[in-house]
């Protein structure tokens, strides 16, 4: 197997490991301080299946670099422009309007992104996501119904999350943009490009959206900003500085 | 089963589950095989939810106990194939986790109980009564739900279905 292929693949799964994992860091930093107790629960709940799934890929990826990286050092050794998750994993939790809209947006799609894998012929990836399925599914779930509670509740959570949707907008076209990995894994194991996912990922957000009393556009990819670039936000470098700040203080530390 | 298997089996069954102490890994299904390849023991292990914090102590602690009983070099596999489900947990398992105050899981999918929360019919693991609805699906971990009792007004977790 060449070497480029092995790379391909493992930016490939990346891609997806490193959007949860970095999700999964910025719901956890609501743990402590969430609008309900039931809430800061389950939001915590939600960013330890994410940082499993991530767990799970990051290991998956580090077998193709040569000599193999354990999830660990994926996770806690590379810098911001080594990363390739979505952007919109980056953006701040504002309010939890913004934390729950970006919870259906992402948690549709990596739900759309994971049907698509456990029905392929790349044999790993298709049993993670199997497993990572059973758990996505509560994650829609539970956007879904806060989306409608937030949307359809009072005139002010109604405004924050027209707000969260507005200022997700420039983000959204960025989940669907087909990179070169997306095409040599489609031909090769039958993985659905990025781009396929957006019809049914456009359906469900507007169904959600327009019960819960909220406006919803199609994102354009003229105003957008994407990965593909492979520039983050000025965000991604805190965060990282956050998460990473242990492992760097003390290289090498074990408990 | 030759005699070798056997005793290995043996020695999992003093893995503890870290929360729930008293219930063993095999009591939970978490272990799908176990065997002597050439010196070294491999252990099959099926992961129960992804983002178990658990999950590492489980197989360190796989590891440490099977040290413990002579035998030097263990090997720990992860496995999804078969997927790890609720169905693998042992009748012993479910009277010991209603003795903790915790309710079996019940066949009642999640989402069932969400839309459902009125018609959970989950039995109260202290007072036995059907009259219990769910307050949350997400509990103390990510495999447990919060419920409660309206005949003893206690609240009690759930072991969430999962197949």
């Amino acid at each position: 197997m060449s070497e480029q292929l092995e790379l391909n693949k493992a930016r490939y799964i990346l891609r997806v490991a490193d959007t949860e994992l970095i999700l999964g860091h910025r719901l956890s930093e609501l743990c402590g301080h969430g609008p309900i107790l039931e809430e800061d629960i389950a939001v915590a709940n939600l960013a330890l299946d994410c940082l499993g799934h991530a767990n799970f890929l990051l290991e998956l990826a580090g077998r193709f670099y040569s000599p193999a990286l354990s999830a660990d050092n994926l996770a806690y050794e590379r810098l911001a422009n080594q990363y390739f998750n979505v952007l919109l994993a980056e953006l701040p939790n504002e309010d939890f309007a913004h934390l729950i809209l970006k919870q259906l947006y992402l948690s549709i799609f990596l739900q759309l992104r994971y049907f698509s894998w456990a029905s392929s012929s790349w044999k790993e990836l298709a049993q993670i996501s199997k497993k990572a399925l059973t758990e996505v599914k509560y994650h829609v779930m539970h956007s879904k119904e806060w989306v409608l509670r937030l949307g359809d509740g009072t005139e002010e959570s109604n405004q924050r999350m027209q707000q969260a949707i507005v200022n997700f907008e420039p983000y959204v076209a960025d989940l669907f943009v087909d990179h070169a990995e997306d095409c040599i894994f489609k031909k090769q194991f039958n993985c659905a490009l990025s781009s396929e996912l957006i019809s049914d990922w456009s359906k469900q957000v507007e169904d959600c959206l327009s019960s819960a009393k909220l406006s919803f556009s199609e994102p354009n990819s003229n105003y957008s900003y994407s990965s593909i670039t492979g520039k983050h936000t000025e965000y991604l470098d805190y965060i990282l500085a956050d998460m990473q700040f242990l492992t760097r203080r003390y290289p090498g530390l074990s408990w | 089963m030759n005699d070798e298997e056997k005793k290995l089996w043996e020695v999992l069954e003093l893995v503890e589950d870290p929360e729930l102490p008293g219930i063993s890994i095999v009591e939970l299904g978490l272990i799908d095989g176990v065997f002597l390849q050439g010196g070294t023991v491999e252990v099959n292990f099926l992961p129960s939810y992804s983002g178990c914090p658990a999950l590492q102590l489980i197989q360190d602690s796989i590891i440490s106990v099977l040290k413990n009983h002579g035998y030097e070099k263990v090997l720990v596999n992860k496995i999804f194939e078969p997927g790890w489900s609720t169905d693998r947990i042992s009748d012993s398992a479910r009277i010991k986790l209603k003795e903790m105050g915790i309710a079996a899981p019940c066949g009642l999918l999640s989402e069932q109980l969400i839309q459902f929360p009125q018609k959970a019919k989950v039995p109260c693991p202290r007072c036995e009564s059907l009259d219990t609805e769910c307050k949350s699906n997400f509990g103390s971990t990510a495999c447990k739900a919060l419920f409660f009792c309206r005949n003893c007004l206690e609240p009690f977790e759930y072991f969430k279905t999962l197949n």
